[in-house]
């Protein structure tokens, strides 16, 4: 019984709070009656009923703060506002450290970080609760919640026309939203083959899942326009980094540009460009390391695969520099991109602190090497200066880079990996010194 | 029997009556945080209709006839909730709000145990009663 007064508090009207009518009369009404009190004109203040009307105060912010907070069950989550908890329904993320509250009546306010530990604090949160999601937290049904997949009973590719509208219907100019639509076939597909109700797609690979949607989505007219098999690969890629499914829960192939090493698996020499697989392999048989060829921007699929493979030969795989990825990859704006997802791939499949080396960077290259294989980074028709006259994104991505990597003597220029590789004894040496320096695990 | 002076303090009976009527109006624990896309929603207990296990946690739906998710399971909310009389353990897979229950549709045998209906909700939107909860659900009811 000790909560009777909580109990009694949440029961009974609040103090009398004073306001102005629209009259200009005085009037009043009581606190538990109000979901928000905000800064109005100069030092006064506007307080907002549960039923959404607004009030100007006949106090000013700073007094109405002083005994409201100390009254009851009031918070501010900004200088400018104060919040009553008890109307309180949700908490909405809109960017990282800020958020707005959601109170009865359809009052906002909104919350800063200043003010985030302290309502964190106020509220039956778990302690390791951020106020971006609740615990437990299960990532995979959080994403099946925002990406609106259901149950169907029938298989989504079968669905009439009208079963498809009614499913997936959208209130703008198309039939029916075509991401969701993609989302929940992918999500129901792969559920079907994990209940044995639909075989695999053995030896088959994503555009195979693409026909078998396509004509659900000619009865909704959604073919023109967009090409919706980018979606279909995009949105499958995107459901298996957030471990959704698994490529190979599908049955799909991918090429195998890629082997698992027999004496250092740990030590993976990728390379950007699919015509050095040749050489990749002559390493992979002189030190017995894990070989890979991206073939430009790295697969999901493919990274999937190789690292089923890689782990179970890599004891301890997840440990702090247990793996080591050389890389053979141009340096410019791109491959370094291309380097990135790669080890971000590798960290989305289990290998979660892998260290990177690269081969092609200025500092393996004589001073005469580098002023004969650098080539500009800035487009032959754009301005003079890094990223002027290129697209945003190139612009953007190429100062980013100079930043970090500072081209070749601090101007933009990049070197392909094949200035390195013309000379294929030192990628060779290099390589070798690696190999020989790094701790054997095994 | 002499009379109660109005002004003299109230015995623990009368407290313990008071406080159970405070508690059918309002529940002593705090709302449930419950998992919305991009936002946290916060669920007041007496707000509960019944809650039941769902694929990767539990669905909480509300006197509104909303689902909301938590991936945690009916054991771990229960025990949140234990504090709260008004939830009540009506079958393996249901907690449900005695105060909100409408009415009981007994089964006819065990494959078809009987169903709890809530006061604002549909018929679809029910929860089931086991043999063994009935009659303490019953008792609760005063039916």
């Amino acid at each position: 019984m000790n909560d009777l007064p909580r109990l009694l508090a949440r029961l009974l009207p609040g103090e009398p709070i004073g306001i102005v009518l629209p009259d200009g009369a005085a009037g009043a009404v009581t606190a538990d009656r109000l979901t928000l009190v905000k800064k109005g004109r100069g030092a006064g203040a506007i307080v907002r009923q549960i039923d959404g009307e607004e009030f100007p105060a006949a106090q000013d912010f700073a007094a109405l703060t002083r005994r409201l907070v100390a009254s009851g069950n009031w918070f501010k989550p900004h200088s400018d506002h104060l919040v009553n908890l008890d109307h309180l329904k949700r908490i909405q993320k809109v960017y990282s450290g800020r958020y707005d509250l959601a109170l009865t009546g359809e009052a906002v306010a909104p919350l800063t970080s200043t003010y985030s530990a302290d309502l964190k604090s106020r509220l039956p949160l778990d302690p390791l609760d951020s106020l971006d999601h609740v615990v437990p937290f299960d990532r995979v049904a959080y994403w099946i919640l925002k990406e609106n997949l259901r149950e169907f009973e029938k298989p989504i590719h079968l669905m009439t026309r009208e079963e498809l509208i009614a499913a997936f219907g959208s209130t703008g100019a198309a039939d029916v939203i075509v991401s969701e639509l993609i989302g929940n076939f992918l999500w129901q597909f792969v559920n079907r083959i994990r209940a044995g109700l639909q075989a695999p797609l053995e030896g088959m690979n994503v555009r195979s899942l693409w026909y078998i949607v396509k004509p659900a989505l000619s009865k909704v007219n959604a073919l023109g326009g967009m090409d919706h098999y980018k979606t279909l690969s995009e949105k499958l890629a995107d459901y298996v980094s957030k471990g959704m499914m698994r490529y190979r829960e599908f049955g799909l192939a991918e090429e195998e540009n890629w082997s698992i090493g027999d004496r250092r698996p740990e030590i993976i020499i990728t390379a950007e460009k699919r015509a050095h697989f040749r050489f990749l392999q002559s390493l992979q048989k002189e030190y017995g390391v894990s070989i890979i060829a991206l073939a430009g921007k790295p697969k999901t699929i493919t990274s999937e695969y190789f690292t089923d493979a890689l782990k179970p030969k890599v004891p301890g795989f997840w440990k702090k520099d247990r793996v080591l990825v050389i890389a053979l990859i141009d340096y410019d704006p791109s491959g370094w991109i291309i380097g990135r997802t790669f080890l971000d791939d590798l960290r989305v499949f289990g290998i979660k602190k892998p260290r990177l080396i690269d081969l092609v960077t200025p500092a393996n290259f004589t001073a005469e090497e580098l002023e004969a294989y650098k080539y500009s980074l800035i487009k032959p028709d754009a301005g003079s200066s890094e990223g002027e006259g290129m697209d945003a994104g190139d612009a953007t991505t190429l100062k980013k880079w100079m930043k970090k990597f500072h081209g070749v003597n601090g101007e933009p220029f990049g070197l392909e990996t094949d200035a390195l590789m013309i000379t294929p004894e030192k990628v060779q040496s290099l390589i070798s010194q690696i190999v020989k320096c790094r701790r054997e695990y095994y | 029997m002499p009379r109660k002076r109005a002004d003299a303090p109230l015995d623990n009976e009368t407290l313990g009556k008071l406080y159970a009527l405070l508690v059918r109006l309002v529940s002593p624990l705090p709302p449930v945080p419950v998992q919305g896309v991009d936002y946290i929603a916060l669920i007041r207990p007496e707000e509960i209709a019944f809650i039941t296990p769902e694929k990767r946690g539990v669905k909480i739906v509300d006197r509104e006839g909303k689902s909301w998710p938590r991936y945690d399971n009916l054991t771990q909310i229960g025990k949140r909730l234990e504090a709260d009389p008004r939830f009540f353990k009506s079958h393996r897979a249901f907690l449900i709000n005695v105060e909100m229950v409408r009415g009981i549709k007994v089964g006819k045998d065990a494959k078809a145990p009987a169903r709890a209906f809530f006061r604002g909700l549909p018929d679809d939107l029910f929860a089931e009663v086991s043999e063994d909860a009935l009659p303490e659900l019953k008792k609760r009811l005063g039916i």
